[in-house]
């Protein structure tokens, strides 16, 4: 059943990180490992030997970087990149997502998240790490990068746009249940139906989404980083 | 006139010249003495800044390569340990917690000793980056303005430094809620101007006492930059920074 399965390169010069990451891979059923490289070269070398699904590769690594790498795999085409940053600051993963990829995870991302990852960007759906703050999500939305077309105006209702920019103003789902006279429980369904319509997969992915498709604009008195 | 009293005056000229180039040589002597005292006294600021921030680098790169990398590497581990039940499922759980925790505090203590980011995107990102983490969790509203267009490259760490250690000053002592922050071009000099509505402080206590330790900091660093500092500041006025810096 290969044929089927996700066939996944990844690039970090960590040996021990790629190591742990090989073996989450490698216990999901619905992924293969075509290969791994510890750096920038080798990542591009890879990518064209075995045209993978999805590559996800570290941003720093020595000789080529892994911003270097993306942009000469990009140039020949649209590829599914998930960048792993940690002590990497904001911008280079608003770089990242400016040079081609379209997702990115942080290395102490919760269980579950790098398959995750891999699968949402296998479906194209970009995807933004759980650890993103609402400052780093504002940046990405001030960036070049934006995968969203115009959607329809009318998908989302009043109430729903309502609850949207209260999320995107980092407010509880408890606090949008005072504010709206609403249930915890019913905020929390309404929540999960609007990651699905956005078909996102994190609030930070709803407040990106938001803002690209003018649900949700910044306020003027906090111009994110700008100032 | 005779010829002994023309000797005299003579041997007494010979003697006031001679007195005269001794204390010209004597003057000259000790200015000379204080010159090289005062550039020897820079050369040596100079000579422990330039180490120290070389360990500083060093210790951030170790830390951020070697540690960060090991930690997220449990990490990754850890999550390969699957169908966890009970006790051994909470263990795990608050095993990466606190790998969560450590994390965050590699990363904190790595940044404060040299951004990596302050060589890859310069002065400008690295003090966005800089103000981001100092307000992050706090409702101080910071106003911050960029309007140079070069830096030397040599000096852009002791520049970043003093910076870094006035918004220490800044966050931790002042209570204040606005803050300005820019950095601008004034005729040929570099100006700094940090300045915040706080609770302000006493100017005359000690630098060398504990306390103020900060302002050492700063004003031995500004002193690399050739920079003049002009502090003002009450209790209860809050604190106003200019630093010139001539380019």
């Amino acid at each position: 059943m290969d044929a089927e399965k996700i066939k996944v390169i990844l690039a970090d010069d960590h040996d021990l990180y790629r190591d742990g990451l090989k073996l989450l891979l490698g216990n999901d059923n619905n992924i293969k490992l075509l290969g791994e490289a510890s750096n920038g070269r080798q990542l591009i070398q890879l990518t064209q030997q075995y045209h993978p699904d999805v590559i996800l590769t570290d941003l720093s690594m020595p000789g080529i970087s892994g911003i270097e790498a993306i942009k000469e795999i990009c140039k020949t085409g649209k590829q599914r990149i998930i960048v792993l940053s940690f002590f990497e600051s904001e911008s280079m993963i608003v770089q990242a997502l400016e040079s081609g990829a379209i997702g990115y995870l942080n290395k102490n991302a919760q269980r579950g998240e790098v398959i995750e990852a891999i699968k949402s960007v296998y479906d194209h759906i970009p995807y933004y790490c759980s650890t993103t703050n609402t400052r780093l999500a504002r940046r990405i939305s001030q960036s070049a990068f934006n995968p969203y077309n115009h959607t329809d105006p009318h998908l989302f209702s009043e109430k729903e746009k309502e609850i949207i920019r209260l999320i995107c103003a980092e407010k509880s789902s408890e606090e949008i249940g005072k504010i709206l006279f609403m249930s915890k429980r019913t905020v929390d369904g309404i929540r999960g139906r609007l990651l699905e319509k956005m078909n996102v997969r994190t609030t930070a992915g709803m407040v990106i989404y938001a803002i690209k498709n003018s649900i949700y604009s910044l306020s003027p008195e906090e111009p994110a980083n700008k100032l | 006139m005779d010829p002994r009293e023309t000797k005299i005056y003579i041997a007494l000229l010979i003697g006031i010249i001679v007195f005269l180039v001794l204390v010209a040589f004597f003057v000259v002597t000790i200015i000379r003495y204080q010159r090289k005292k005062v550039s020897f006294h820079t050369q040596k600021i100079k000579a422990e800044y330039d180490f120290l921030d070389k360990e500083r680098k060093r210790i951030a790169a170790d830390l951020h390569d070697r540690v960060g990398g090991s930690i997220s590497a449990v990490k990754i581990h850890l999550q390969c340990l699957t169908s966890l039940e009970g006790r051994n499922s909470e263990i795990v759980s608050n095993s990466e917690k606190q790998i969560d925790d450590i994390m965050n505090d590699v990363r904190r203590i790595s940044f404060n000793m040299m951004p990596v980011i302050l060589k890859q995107k310069g002065l400008d990102e690295a003090f966005r980056e800089m103000i981001d983490r100092f307000t992050a969790d706090i409702g101080i509203h910071v106003d911050y303005r960029y309007g140079i267009e070069s830096f030397p490259d040599d000096k852009t760490i002791h520049l970043y430094l003093v910076a870094q250690e006035i918004m220490n000053n800044v966050i931790k002592h002042s209570r204040a809620t606005h803050v300005l922050f820019s950095v601008s071009q004034i005729k040929k000099k570099t100006v700094l101007h940090i300045k915040d509505n706080g609770i302000g402080f006493n100017k005359n206590m000690t630098p060398y006492s504990g306390k103020g330790l900060g302002l050492y900091n700063i004003s031995s660093r500004a002193e690399l930059l050739h920079a003049t500092i002009y502090l003002t500041t009450k209790p209860n006025k809050g604190a106003d920074y200019f630093i010139e810096i001539p380019v």
